[in-house]
């Protein structure tokens, strides 16, 4: 084995070109799946940084339509008091808090509410300070906050002794009593979170039943299965049903472990992503295969004498897969140092969490576990197959007096051709995969949103309940806010609401009836998306009232209770288009809040992730307002040069709001599609790396096929040949290999392409066209690269070819 | 009485190409002893090289069986007859067939290394069989720098290195001037008179008095068997 390496590093060192091409062929292969690796591995392998982890717990509500969501305060008190195989049950929220220090805008700080036992649950202990525990989880009591280290660093000056200091949060004072530290926190689930906070909710608030806001981390006591906290968790969730049918009839529990509810939603996405990947190796193995191949088919007559001086046929295989597998490892190496480099793009580029925060991307042992198999992998793939041939040498022939080693050549011409036809049909598929990929994220972001993002600025705040305890408090500061943005120059409309339907979002959902008809039953009442928008909503995001009215200023608090339903809804509850007058309410027989349907407006798609349902509503802010809010202003002119005069406009209205993700809608959506975007030029890149491959691979079995017929083409000049009839005979072959390859490529891309639909249901269809488009592509640069070396093979000298041996 | 280390009971070689039947060799019987020196001569195309490779193990016959050393090899697995041909056949060609990559030291070595031997046994090994042709200063050269007479004792000292049963050479001087042509000859009688036993294919008469008997085959049979008088 070791003669086998020795030999192997002198063969490499011998064929600088060919070690060359073949090293940066396997850098790029290998790195660039090395980087994506790491991805994956970050999202769904690494694990958090807490105490035992695979204790760690989500619990969901569930309910018909989904199986993950949040729990109302009653229910997560419940599961609290009567779920007994954890030994920490803490739910959470979210909480964004307006940090203000004087002289300064106002920061909204990215926070979490939770439990008094948030951090013992998860295990995390304060780098400074304390952290809070149950005895502050009570109102009155709850005013104390724990920072995370980037928070106290870039907010709180890194102030060595600022535990026990006082902050303002949302108008009110806080005392610092901790500091986490950064390398405690987990990106990939909860976020650069800057703030946790005990939740403080006293008895009014944990007896709500009837919104789901609070989520749900448990840690599981030792020796207790998920299936029997599972078993437990069902009980409770029966007895909710029992003991309040109106809220918790057919809702349920549901109980995923920390490691899947962090990687939930994104592993199909990331393994499909890597796939694709490897479909670039794929070619790079196939590529290297095909050099190595003419290299293998240059040394038969060695093979030979190897063979006549008793090397069996796996000595001889071991030799050539120990090159290979020499060579991938070096080019493994490499790769490695591509995906630093890949990785600190990537890092650069990527925001997969809450707060805008990179996750860390390290190579640890998985990767590097990873970046061996691969390039082991990858030499034994593209080694075997000339390992296989060289193991087959014709000795007879090959070591009698001027035997070239090419007996039998035709058969190695046909090998080379098949790992051609190959690499071609893998460079289309991945082509097709990746211009599917594009394509359809193109028509997702393309697609008729239902409302206008053109020449629209929006921002987010938070109205805090110290400063707007009331519902008059709130309108009146909206109304402020409305009156100071609707005075700046070049804006033309404004209005508030819950948020802004990227995508399709809508802030609230809740079931209804309808008012005179039957009654479903408990749990299959009809779900809508819910919005509180104030007057103007609809003009400003450019959605049409395409019947009854739109809301107006004469929709107050003490006004009819009044409601807008899109087309969806009507057609379906009102199919003689009758809506207009018809009342609607909630679920709780207590509160039914009737409102009538007073108009009805366009439908809003659903284009990131899975509808719920079809039906959409909207209220006026003023009958039931919000605390978290965004505003939408339509510009007169370049919405772009507002920015600065809106930040302005708030400080004027309350100097203590903090606006987050204030900028042009367009922008905005830009930057929440950037993860897609990444992902379509790290396809894109990928594709092109193979397409660039292919046609390399392509070149080179033409080139050594011109080659390899300069004697042949010496005697039909000598005939008198014409270049051009010299030229068709080179290209025809090239253009025989380029017609299967992309043949076998348009069914593989097909394939590929129909998997990826069924993988990827938010991509939806085949794109026959894409693929077409890339398969004249394909079939056009192999052509290009099987013309040069026809055109070369016009050159050839008859005379020295007819000479030459 | 002399041991019998070849034989060759009605082998015969068909070649078929495109559905065309060459006979290359017909009904051959040939036996050798352990210690004898054989040439197998004949005119271009008579079946010598086909001959060598059926006895090198390199080639199979169509018909006919070949025993070796005691023991019938044509029903043989290739594994077990690259054990055979690594332990039992030495092997000189014509061309030489050094490896161009490999120094003279790890050329002669290879067929050791094959066979799995400890390393300081195939250095006792290689430095005997260079030191027997003579080119044991030499050994950390590669083919390249050799003249054609030095490349062909490596290939010698190649084929002594694994101490064959036998030794099989075809056309060993072909490629050699005459100067250099007569010192291999040598070399090789020098080898059959401490014992080896040679077999060697040439249509040199010349070179072939040097062996004890010549057959002399035509047309793939042998034709005729002449033993070299020496007194």
């Amino acid at each position: 084995m070791l003669a086998d390496l020795r030999y192997a590093v002198r063969q490499l060192i011998g064929n600088r070109g060919f070690t060359a091409v073949a090293l940066l062929t396997l850098a790029f292969g290998i790195g660039i799946n090395t980087t994506t690796f790491t991805l994956v591995n970050a999202i769904l392998y690494r694990m958090p940084p807490y105490r035992d982890p695979g204790r760690l717990t989500i619990i969901y509500g569930t309910m018909p339509q989904s199986q993950f969501t949040k729990l109302a305060p009653g229910n997560a008190r419940d599961v609290v008091q009567q779920a007994a195989g954890f030994e920490g049950l803490t739910p959470w929220c979210w909480d964004y808090s307006n940090f203000a220090k004087p002289g300064e805008p106002a920061y909204r700080a990215l926070g979490v509410q939770a439990s008094g036992n948030f951090f013992s649950t998860l295990g995390i202990a304060p780098s400074m300070g304390r952290v809070f525990t149950p005895q502050d989880d009570h109102p009155g009591r709850n005013d104390v906050v724990v920072a995370s280290e980037r928070f106290w660093r870039e907010k709180l000056g890194g102030n060595p002794n600022v535990v026990g200091s006082v902050i303002r949060l949302n108008g009110k004072s806080v005392t610092v009593i901790g500091v986490v530290s950064q390398r405690d926190q987990d990106l990939i689930y909860f976020g650069s979170v800057d703030l946790w906070q005990p939740l403080g909710y006293g008895e009014n608030t944990w007896s709500k039943r009837d919104n789901d806001w609070l989520e749900f981390v448990a840690r599981l006591k030792p020796g207790v299965s998920l299936e029997q906290a599972r078993a437990q968790l069902a009980t409770v969730a029966a007895r909710m049903a029992h003991d309040h049918p109106d809220t918790n009839a057919h809702r349920g529990l549901n109980l995923a472990t920390y490691a899947s509810a962090r990687s939930r939603g994104s592993a199909q996405f990331l393994w499909t992503i890597m796939g694709l990947m490897l479909f670039v190796l794929g070619i790079a193995c196939v590529n290297l295969a095909n050099l190595q191949l003419a290299r293998t088919v240059g040394r038969m007559r060695e093979y030979a004498i190897r063979i006549a001086l008793g090397a069996s046929r796996g000595q001889l295989i071991r030799q050539l897969l120990a090159e290979s597998v020499l060579l991938s490892l070096a080019g493994g190496a490499l790769g490695l140092l591509v995906s630093i480099w890949g990785n600190r793009l990537l890092g650069s580029r990527l925001s997969i969490a809450s707060g805008g925060t990179s996750p860390d991307l390290p190579l640890d042992y998985r990767v590097l576990g990873f970046t061996l198999a691969a390039s082991v992998a990858t030499g034994l793939l593209f080694g075997i197959m000339p390992g296989w041939i060289a193991s087959r040498a014709e000795v007879g022939a090959a070591v009698k007096q001027g035997g070239r080693g090419t007996v039998g050549d035709r058969s190695k011409h046909r090998a080379r051709k098949a790992l051609v036809v190959a690499e071609l049909a893998l460079a289309l598929a991945s082509l097709a995969g990746a211009a599917y990929f594009v394509r359809g994220l193109q028509r997702i972001t393309r697609a008729d949103k239902g409302w206008e993002s053109a020449s629209r600025v929006t921002g987010t705040f938070m109205l805090p309940t110290s400063t707007y305890a009331t519902d008059d408090q709130a309108r009146a500061g909206v109304e402020r806010i409305r009156t100071e943005l609707a005075a700046l120059p070049g804006v033309d409309r404004v209005a508030v609401s819950g948020q802004i339907p990227i995508g399709g979002a809508f802030s609230h959902q809740g079931n209804f009836l309808i008012e005179g008809q039957q009654r479903p039953a408990q749990g299959q009442e009809p779900l809508a998306l819910a919005e509180r928008v104030t007057p103007g909503y609809f003009p400003t995001l450019g959605m049409h009232v395409v019947g009854g009215r739109d809301f107006g200023e004469a929709d107050r608090a003490d006004g009819r209770q009044v409601v807008i339903i899109n087309q969806a809804m009507a057609r379906q509850f009102w199919p003689k288009g009758d809506a207009i007058g018809h009342r609607i309410g909630g679920t709780d027989a207590k509160r039914p809040d009737w409102r009538e349907i007073v108009g009805i407006v366009n439908d809003i798609p659903i284009t990131y992730g899975q509808a719920l349902t079809p039906f959409q509503t909207y209220r006026p802010f003023a009958q039931d307002p919000d605390r978290w809010l965004t505003f939408t202003l339509l510009c007169k002119g370049s919405p772009s040069g507002l920015i600065g005069d809106v930040r302005r406009a708030i400080g004027r209205a309350d100097p203590d709001l903090a606006v987050y993700g204030l900028g042009t809608v367009d922008s905005v959506i830009e930057q929440l599609g950037s993860g897609f975007t990444l992902v379509e030029q790290l396809l894109t890149i990928a594709a092109l790396l193979g397409l660039l491959l292919a046609v390399v691979g392509i070149y080179g079995v033409i080139a050594n096929l011109a080659v390899q017929r300069t004697q042949e083409i010496g005697v039909r000049m000598a005939l008198g040949a014409r270049s051009g009839s010299v030229i068709w005979l080179i290209l025809r072959e090239g253009v025989r290999l380029a017609a299967f390859g992309t043949g076998a490529g348009i069914v593989l891309a097909l394939l590929l392409t129909r998997g990826l639909s069924l993988a990827l249901p938010f991509i939806q269809g085949q794109d026959v066209p894409a693929i077409l488009v890339m398969a004249a592509i394909l079939a056009a640069a192999a052509l290009l690269a099987c013309f040069l070396p026809a055109l070369r093979a016009t050159h050839v000298n008859p005379v020295d070819a007819l000479t030459a041996e | 009485m002399p041991q019998n280390l070849l034989k060759l009971d009605n082998v015969t070689k068909v070649f078929l190409t495109d559905e065309v039947e060459t006979h290359a060799l017909s009904g051959i019987h040939l036996e050798i002893n352990k210690g004898e020196y054989v040439a197998i001569a004949g005119p271009s195309g008579c079946g010598k090289s086909t001959l060598l490779s059926i006895l090198g193990l390199l080639d199979t016959p169509t018909e006919g069986t070949y025993v070796l050393n005691d023991r019938p090899v044509q029903g043989l697995t290739p594994a077990e007859r690259a054990r055979i041909r690594n332990r039992e056949i030495g092997f000189i060609f014509q061309s030489f067939n050094l490896i161009g990559d490999l120094s003279v030291y790890e050329n002669v070595e290879l067929p050791l290394t094959y066979r799995g031997m400890p390393s300081s046994d195939r250095r006792a090994r290689v430095e005997e069989a260079l030191e027997k042709v003579g080119m044991a200063h030499r050994a950390k050269h590669v083919p390249s720098q050799l003249s054609g007479g030095q490349q062909q004792r490596v290939a010698v000292a190649r084929a002594l290195a694994g101490q064959p049963a036998v030794l099989l050479a075809d056309e060993p001087t072909g490629n050699l001037d005459s100067k250099n042509g007569d010192a291999v000859m040598e070399l090789l009688q020098n080898l059959h008179r401490t014992g080896s036993t040679i077999l060697m294919v040439t249509h040199d008469t010349r070179f072939a008095r040097h062996a004890d008997r010549t057959v002399h085959l035509f047309d793939g049979r042998v034709v005729e068997e002449s033993v070299e008088n020496r007194e």
